[in-house]
């Protein structure tokens, strides 16, 4: 029976390969039966969420360096297992035990330097070092972002702290952080996601202020919240949930709940909302991809002009391969959101960014210093103003 | 199972969770090298549109998969989460002539794959190409997982009255005649392949087998359609529901399944549950290397691609682009690398996010398979690559290293050859060398670059000549050779088992030891010690002679800071002004014929 069907089908797909609505099938005889009984539809609208405005954001490019040999970092997460290892395991500084690749936790690691946190961080790098794999290849990611109100006050918020804190110490006191958190100039840290490179130096900021208030997003592992107590951390500690969380008008921040490699979850981004300008998004790494984050920004939040402003930081597209390349390509999925100013460093690729400058895209360029590497990048002690 | 090993936010009867907790499995699942080889995964793309809904693909399948979130329930003890999962056809798969006719004709309408990535939003999706029902159950402790899936053997639909043919209904032209079969859909063979993929990654991410899996089974119905539209389902002896349940930690889950009594339990012993168990979710130590060979034919071993090229084609962009995307993905990718003449200068100009081997002396394609084989082991001592890219000299024969390649066989698996072509010069490299030639025709993969500085017609006949000499090799046309490295893999698959096809054939015609000698191809390097005048320097390349295709160098100009890469390539030119590094020495090398002939700067 079903053979005598097939030529009658052939023909008439192919015969009717434009035309035909499908109500029309009706008239022939022709239904369609679904088993499915349930299926909700919610009607996604735009929020319009508004947080306020402010008159300018200022971003200075602490350290975008996170490790200097991609090789090296690579070569370590692979041979303690892959991308779903836990990042407390591998080994590395500071929590290094001496027992090699893979084989480390955080209590051994911390046992060795916790009672020189976080005042005399000199000597516990140096005992790092001995006890870490390629604790030489340690940078790290920290940024200082200045919020000017509309009044024309200003406000420092210090994002990320960075992972060596031979790095780090070198790096703050170099664009003046220390003074500023010592000052109490600074008194808010934000801190982007768990990862070695953004949180591990976290004793160097509370050697300078360890009153701080720090948000860290939902998510974080018991060792994590472990290592700010055991840092000396004397401040307030925020976990801000997952959906928006407002700091002052103009500044948010966002908690995407999403997995990272090297058994992190959760990433907090930046979002200012400057004064006739529109949005301004600062990322540690955008691992929740720029697609979604460009998308929730639109979805949820109420921002000036309606225009996607600018950004700063890593640009990951997005967390998935996509079955078909021709999506999977970052110069096109950026070009829709029109932004007006693009600063971007870290995990983005050079010939990514290279891409965007040949694209026309606004992207600021940087001096490549400070063992930062590229002109195409905002580099190490680069700053870029918005507003 | 711990849930916040994976999930450590909160849990609730919210579609924001449950879509939450997927779309963080789904993320899991592609940071797992290992999971994605032995599941054919073959990647995924999230929608958020509307209702956030993912489609993923699969490498045996030609068709697309879809899953989505239908229903959330508040049990008392835990959270239930309804999915549906759907099989989209492509326009060339055997199954699409399963599915209905209805279904077949939105399936071959042109923007179909383009729905399917947003399906959700399209109500003729999701209301057809149905294939399973899968429950996610988490208890109200986070400490035990339930997955549920609800299947038929086979989806089967009857047409009662037929369906006419409109265009031609005087002569009452059946297209399905009465009582025959519209749809025949194998859904439970199909969606064995969603169930291997998601609980294979339920087990290594729970690092240990699940606890329980039992098969219940009832009768299910058939459906006829009348010419009025209505239904009607008739119990049949070749159609059951399935329900494959498996759970994660020891919790009886068996109190939220409904009318597991009329249900029938399949014995252990079945064939069926045996079946089903020989698979790579029910592993007991998660040691997946071992099933490596049962499981799949794919390997766990790094891909190795041989990447072929004349001199100047823009092979070294392509490794550029190639290595970018991979580390954008968090893949890791190995060089190793054999410039005829080399100077460690690509190593200057590449990017810095790779391992890179330097294979000595001599070429790749004159001595060497030992030498190779203690670059992979290097590579893999250093930095265990996804993917080791062999650069061969631009004049290298790649056909020669195809048996040399064959004793790699057990430390790598060897993906494909992709032969770089500097579409400006084809015609002319094409009359004038033979290893060109052997290029073009070894290829798997060609990349017609450089089409921006080409004529339509130009490229017309460079394919042209292209195809007739190569007719198995996927051509792609690039420009600075930024192409996808999916793109790449996708077109290589198609045709790796005609490589040594290939090479069989062009064996017969042609003697395989043609080397660059040869040809009468050297390489000459010359120190450099003064600031040279930009200026002068800019007329003395354009007077070079046809001999020299190729001079690559650093060079410092008079009245500048930095010193400047020299590109030189059959005429063409660039300076690319160096960043502030350690001054290195100057020097130019020289890559051509007769190269004694003429007077080297």
């Amino acid at each position: 029976m079903t053979n005598t069907n097939e030529k009658g089908r052939r023909d008439f797909l192919k015969g009717t390969v434009t035309g035909i609505g499908l109500g029309t099938f009706a008239s022939m005889g022709l239904f369609s039966y679904s088993p499915l009984r349930e299926f909700f539809l919610p009607q996604v609208e735009r929020k319009f969420t508004d947080f306020g405005t402010c008159k300018s954001v200022k971003v200075t490019n602490i350290s975008e360096t996170s490790w200097f040999d991609n090789a090296t970092l690579m070569g370590n997460i692979k041979g303690s297992g892959g991308l779903l290892v836990n990042q407390y395991e591998i080994n590395w500084p500071p929590f290094g035990d001496g027992t090699g690749l893979a084989k480390g936790s955080y209590e051994k690691g911390i046992a060795n330097i916790k009672h020189l946190l976080p005042n005399r961080l000199e000597e516990a790098w140096d005992i790092a070092k001995k006890n870490s794999v390629n604790p030489e290849n340690a940078g790290g990611f920290a940024a200082l972002v200045e919020i000017e109100r509309l009044n024309g006050t200003k406000k420092k918020y210090l994002l990320d702290v960075g992972w060596s804190y031979e790095w780090m110490e070198k790096s703050f006191k170099r664009e003046g952080i220390d003074k500023m958190l010592a000052s109490g100039e600074i008194d808010t840290l934000i801190i982007s996601h768990e990862h070695w490179d953004h949180f591990w130096g976290f004793p160097v900021a509370m050697k300078y202020n360890p009153n701080l208030k720090v948000i860290i997003p939902e998510g974080f592992y018991e060792e994590g919240l472990q290592y700010i107590k055991d840092s000396g951390h004397t401040g307030e500690l925020v976990i801000a949930k997952k959906g928006l969380f407002e700091i002052e008008p103009g500044l948010s921040t966002y908690i995407f709940d999403v997995p990272i490699i090297c058994r992190v979850f959760g990433e907090q981004s930046i979002f200012v909302n400057v004064k006739d300008k529109g949005l301004v998004s600062v990322t540690g790494c955008c691992h929740q991809g720029i697609i979604k984050f460009a998308n929730t920004a639109y979805n949820e939040l109420k921002y000036d002009n309606d225009q996607m402003y600018g950004i700063y930081g890593g640009l990951h597209i997005s967390p998935f391969d996509d079955w078909d390349p021709k999506y999977d390509d970052l110069v096109i999925s950026l070009g829709k959101w029109d932004f007006k100013k693009v600063g971007c460093n870290h995990c983005t690729g050079l010939l990514t960014a290279e891409k965007f400058i040949r694209a026309g895209y606004p992207v600021i360029r940087g001096t490549a210093q400070h063992r930062s590497k590229s002109t195409s990048y905002l580099g190490n002690g680069d700053i870029i103003t918005f507003g | 199972m711990n849930i916040n090993d994976f999930y450590p936010a909160k849990i609730d009867a919210s579609s924001k969770a449950f879509n939450s907790i997927m779309r963080s499995l789904l993320i899991k699942a592609s940071y797992d090298g290992i999971l994605k080889k032995i599941t054919d995964y073959k990647g995924m793309y999230l929608c958020e549109k509307n209702q956030e809904c993912w489609t993923l693909k699969f490498e045996n399948f030609k068709g697309i998969f879809g899953l989505v979130l239908s229903n959330v329930q508040d049990k008392s003890d835990g959270y239930l989460g309804k999915f549906n999962l759907y099989y989209f056809p492509s326009n060339d798969d055997k199954y699409l002539s399963k599915c209905s006719l209805f279904e077949e004709y939105i399936a071959t309408q042109e923007n179909f794959i383009e729905k399917v990535r947003s399906f959700s939003s399209y109500p003729e999706l999701t209301k057809n190409f149905y294939i399973s029902c899968i429950k996610l159950f988490i208890d109200k402790t986070k400490n035990n997982l339930h997955v549920n899936y609800e299947v038929q053997n086979r989806e089967k639909t009857y047409t009662k009255d037929g369906v006419l043919d409109l265009h031609n209904i005087t002569n009452e032209k059946f297209i399905l005649k009465p009582s025959s079969i519209d749809k025949n859909f194998p859904a439970f063979r199909v969606m064995l392949q969603f169930f291997n993929f998601f609980n294979t990654l339920l087990t290594r991410i729970n690092g240990d087998k699940p606890d329980s899996f039992e098969i219940y089974k009832t009768k299910s119905e058939v459906v006829s359609y009348s010419q009025d539209g209505s239904f009607e389902k008739q119990e049949s002896s070749d159609v059951f529901n399935l329900f494959l349940s498996l759970g994660y930690g020891k919790f009886d889950f068996r109190h939220f399944e409904t009318n597991l009594k009329t249900k029938k339990r399949l014995k252990n012993t079945n064939i069926l549950h045996c079946f089903l168990e020989s698979s790579s979710w029910k592993t007991n130590k998660v040691d997946f290397e071992k099933y490596n060979k049962t499981f799949s034919n794919n390997s766990l071993k790094p891909k190795l691609i041989l990447v072929t090229g004349f001199l100047g084609s823009g092979k070294t962009k392509f490794l550029q682009n190639y290595i970018e995307y991979e580390n954008s993905k968090n893949r890791f990718v190995g060089i190793i690398q054999n410039e005829i003449g080399k100077i460690g200068l690509d190593g200057q100009l590449l990017n810095y996010d790779y391992s890179l081997v330097e294979i000595d002396e001599g070429c790749v394609c004159c001595s060497l398979a030992g030498q190779l084989k203690a670059g992979v082991a290097t590579l893999m001592k250093n930095s265990q690559p996804d993917t080791i890219l062999v650069e061969t000299t631009g004049v290298a024969n790649p056909f020669n290293l195809l048996s040399e390649l064959n004793e790699l066989n057990n430390v790598v698996e060897f993906d494909s050859i992709v032969s770089v072509i500097d579409g400006v010069n084809a015609i002319e490299l094409w009359d004038k060398y033979a290893i060109f030639k052997d290029q073009v025709r070894a290829a798997d993969v060609i990349l017609l670059n450089k089409i921006d500085l080409m004529s339509n017609e130009e490229i017309k006949k460079v394919e042209h000549l292209l195809v007739s000499n190569n007719q198995c090799a996927n051509i792609i046309k690039t420009i600075n050779c930024d192409i996808n490295p999916t793109s790449i893999a996708n077109s290589a698959r198609l045709i790796k088992s005609s490589t040594s096809h290939i090479s069989t054939m062009f064996t017969e015609e042609t003697p395989l030891e043609r080397t660059h000698i040869q040809d009468g191809i050297s390489s000459k390097k010359i120190d450099i010690f003064e600031p040279i005048d930009k200026d002068i320097f800019k007329s003395y390349l354009e007077a070079i002679p046809k001999d020299i295709f190729r001079i690559k160098g650093i060079i410092k100009f008079k009245n500048f800071d930095n010193q400047f890469v020299i590109q030189f390539v059959n005429g063409k030119y660039e300076f690319i002004e160096m960043e502030k590094t350690k001054g290195k020495d100057n020097f130019l090398v020289y890559i051509g014929c007769n190269l004694d002939k003429y007077d080297l700067l």
